[in-house]
């Protein structure tokens, strides 16, 4: 059943404002999508989910609510109406579906109850229901994962199949139902129906014979039991299945919640972080604060240091004057007494004291030490300067304010780094309260038990009915001992009813045995032709087909680098879709972020042959346009460009 | 040197500054951030004009109780006209303006007015 997708019809989804068509149908296989980050591929992306399947998640797995998706620009202008419609080809069969939703009533809508939303569906131009059975149809959304796909979360596939959970056997049965394994699962159905219905006419002949009446009495009894010990099977496989997959929205619910409390985790980490800088903070100021109280000293220091040295000085030059004038007096004393004893203090001869020269002498120095400035004065002064100045000390304030500034420096560096993360987090946590998850977790755990329960009655109702069916043919050969040849032969058809249901059931086993080996063997082929590491031998699948990379000595290689991851990924998927029994268009968002030029080549040449129809929403650095689309040029269809014209508003070009 | 002043006294734009600098945290009484003005002033060698309108602000005792800044002043100050405290008031007016001024562009940081008065005062 090819499925392709010929346009998708936009009405104010995310950053498109008013009406934008994309255009995806043609000959050729490609059609990219160019635009840069947040300009609104992944929302193109998302257009697809939501008219398929209602609902948008944003990367960890949220539902984003309706009022998000609509464009805000629109919104602001109070235009609250959104729709997607994809126009879909299936087996020749035109298919046009379109989601849309507006505000029940006046005002801004705020929860998704808000919204009133209507699903058209028309197959070649007329109405038909609407029903999800019908829309699921076009691209189920149990296999959605391997047609629309998040080149950001391709590691998810790996991921969740290497888990042990439901989640592991949900994506291993959607991957048998693309693979067609259901195909053998119906069949044994039907013959279960021929049996019983080769069953009774054996009955409905034995009663008329008189020989084996009481027999088909018998057997319709078994019979009925054994229709009631189905019926009874039936229900409470549909009982298993309905809480398994209730069991599998709460896994995926606890998953994102492991995701949660480790955002939770880490934000309490921030938290704690924050609380412990603002303590740190508040000290370094609380020290600064004491540290600036006789700062103004050391501001001040350095010019009264300059003025104690110039007090010094003139400390020192007063000292020497007053030198001076003490060996001045000491003179002017000596020759005075030597004048008025008359004798010489040497040699004792007496001296004429009436000498001109003497008087010239003590002239001269009078006249000298009266020269000599009064220094006591200025001395006074000076030294109760010296005093004033060197009580002012430095306190040290510079040098430990500098290391407290570099500090809260870092601290608000660190804040500001932390306190953004702290509000990225608690965005992304919004609406996530904890006894919603603690809720969850305890139904998880209430319907474990639950199917646990269930698992055990239908082991036990399976092999009473395994009892029955013995029986009951030990009862049919009874029929054909006393019958006549019409039921021998009759007896002979449900005995080959039995046997083909048998067949059925081995060819199922051996059905996903060659599965598995053939998907290893493409998938392999498919990572060989896709990695630029040659020695690796290829990949081995496991029973719930994770693949892991071998070694050229055989062994498995444990740790796989993200960009290897997506390689495995996109190995599994080629190796799915080439061996689908349904095949559909497939839509890869960033699918070349994590991948070397080499890589990002080797997968540019393989994606045509991957579908009917391959859509790529790429951004600058994954693909340039000129060099690396060259080689598959002749493959594309058309080109687009996502052009940003606000923060709100982008609109889809084409590229010639 | 005329008689001494009784009050300490401040314009309303310095009150402005010390009140919101003590408000943010930076100083823990606004007495602080006057007298790191007072400080700033005499490094940089600057002082407002004399005739700036101003309103009392502290007693003499609670401002400089073991009369520091009177003795700073007397030394560096000893030709300025008025009283010791008048000229602190003259040079705090100065300091705490450019303190206001670093603070209202975001730039305060006290390693930069110690570095600054340290390179005027190497330069003078």
């Amino acid at each position: 059943m090819p499925t392709s997708l010929r346009r998708i019809g936009l009405v104010n989804f995310g950053p498109y404002r008013g009406h934008q068509d994309v255009r995806l149908d043609g000959a050729k296989p490609i059609v990219v999508v160019h635009g840069a980050n947040m300009s609104g591929k992944t929302s193109l992306f998302n257009a697809i989910r939501w008219a398929l399947y209602g609902t948008v998640k944003d990367r960890i797995g949220q539902d984003i609510r309706r009022k998000h998706l609509v464009n805000k620009e629109a919104a602001k202008r109070g235009d609250w109406k959104m729709s997607v419609t994809l126009a879909m080809q299936q087996n020749g069969t035109e298919y046009e579906l379109t989601r849309a939703i507006q505000p029940r009533g006046p005002g801004e809508p705020s929860v998704d109850s808000d919204f009133d939303e209507k699903i058209f569906l028309q197959r070649d131009g007329f109405h038909v229901d609407a029903r999800p059975s019908e829309i699921n149809q076009l691209l189920p959304e149990r296999i959605a994962r391997f047609f629309l796909f998040d080149g950001e979360q391709l590691d998810e596939y790996e991921r969740l199949l290497a888990d042990k959970d439901e989640q592991a056997a949900t994506i291993r049965d959607s991957i048998e139902d693309i693979l067609g394994v259901p195909a053998l699962s119906n069949a044994i159905a039907d013959l279960r129906i021929n049996h019983r219905e080769a069953a009774r006419r054996q009955q409905n002949l034995a009663r008329k014979d008189q020989a084996a009446k009481v027999f088909a009495t018998i057997a319709a009894n078994l019979d009925r039991e054994i229709e009631e010990i189905e019926a009874d099977i039936r229900d409470l496989q549909k009982q298993r299945e309905d809480l398994q997959y209730r069991q599998s929205q709460l896994a995926e619910r606890l998953r994102l919640t492991a995701a949660i409390e480790s955002e939770m985790d880490r934000l309490d980490l921030i938290r704690a972080q924050l609380t412990q800088l603002d303590l740190e903070q508040q000290d370094l100021s609380e020290e600064r604060r004491a540290r600036l109280v006789d700062a103004w000293k050391d501001l001040v220091v350095p010019r009264l240091s300059a003025r104690l040295h110039d007090v010094q000085q003139s400390l020192e030059r007063n000292a020497d004057t007053a030198r001076k004038a003490a060996e001045l007096r000491t003179r002017l004393r000596q020759l005075t007494r030597i004048r008025e004893e008359g004798n010489c203090p040497v040699c004792g001869s007496s001296l004429d004291r009436g000498n001109r020269r003497w008087s010239e002498e003590v002239s001269s120095l009078e006249a000298e030490l009266r020269a000599v400035p009064d220094a006591v004065g200025d001395q006074a002064e000076s030294l109760q300067s010296v005093r004033r100045l060197t009580s002012v000390r430095g306190t040290g304030a510079p040098e430990a304010i500098r290391h407290i500034e570099r500090r809260l420096l870092e601290i608000r560096t660190a804040r500001a780094d932390l306190t953004l993360k702290r509000e990225e987090i608690e965005e992304r946590l919004r609406d996530h309260a904890d006894d919603e998850i603690a809720r969850s977790r305890r139904e998880y755990d209430e319907i474990t038990k639950e199917i646990g329960v269930l698992e055990e009655t239908i082991k036990a109702r399976v092999l009473e009915m395994a009892e029955k069916h013995a029986a009951a043919a030990a009862n049919r050969q009874k029929i054909s001992k006393f019958g006549g040849p019409e039921l021998e032969r009759l007896n002979r058809e449900v005995a080959a009813y039995d046997q083909l249901i048998a067949v059925f059931q081995a060819a199922i086993s051996q059905l996903r045995d060659r599965l598995r080996s053939t998907v290893e063997h493409d998938a392999t082929t498919i990572f060989r032709q896709l990695t630029t590491d040659k020695s690796y031998r290829g990949l081995r699948i496991s029973p719930t087909y994770a693949l892991t990379i071998v070694d050229a000595d055989g062994d498995d290689v444990p740790v796989r680098a993200a960009g290897a991851e997506q390689i495995v990924a996109l190995s599994l998927i080629g190796a799915l879709n080439k061996n689908a029994v349904r095949r559909g268009p497939i839509v890869m968002d960033t699918p070349f972020g994590r991948l070397d030029p080499t890589h990002r080549e080797n997968i540019l040449k393989f994606v045509p042959t991957m579908a009917d129809q391959v859509t790529l929403l790429v951004h600058a650095g994954e693909v340039d346009r000129g060099r690396d689309l060259a080689s598959v040029r002749t493959k594309i269809e058309r080109e687009y460009s996502i052009v940003k014209k606000s923060s709100n508003e982008s609109e889809i070009v084409v590229l010639e | 040197m005329m008689d001494e002043n009784m009050t300490i006294r401040y314009s309303d734009r310095s009150q402005e500054i010390l009140q919101s600098l003590k408000e943010e945290g930076l100083i823990g009484e606004m007495r602080d951030g006057f007298r790191l003005g007072i400080g700033l002033a005499i490094a940089s060698g600057v002082i407002a004009e004399r005739g700036i309108r101003m309103k009392t602000f502290l007693n003499v005792g609670s401002f400089d109780g073991d009369g520091t800044i009177r003795n700073v002043i007397l030394e560096l100050y000893p030709n300025e006209p008025g009283t010791p405290y008048e000229i602190a008031e003259r040079l705090a007016e100065a300091g705490v303006a450019e303190i206001g001024r670093l603070h209202d562009n975001d730039q305060l940081r006290f390693t930069d007015l110690f570095a600054m008065a340290s390179r005027t005062s190497e330069s003078t």
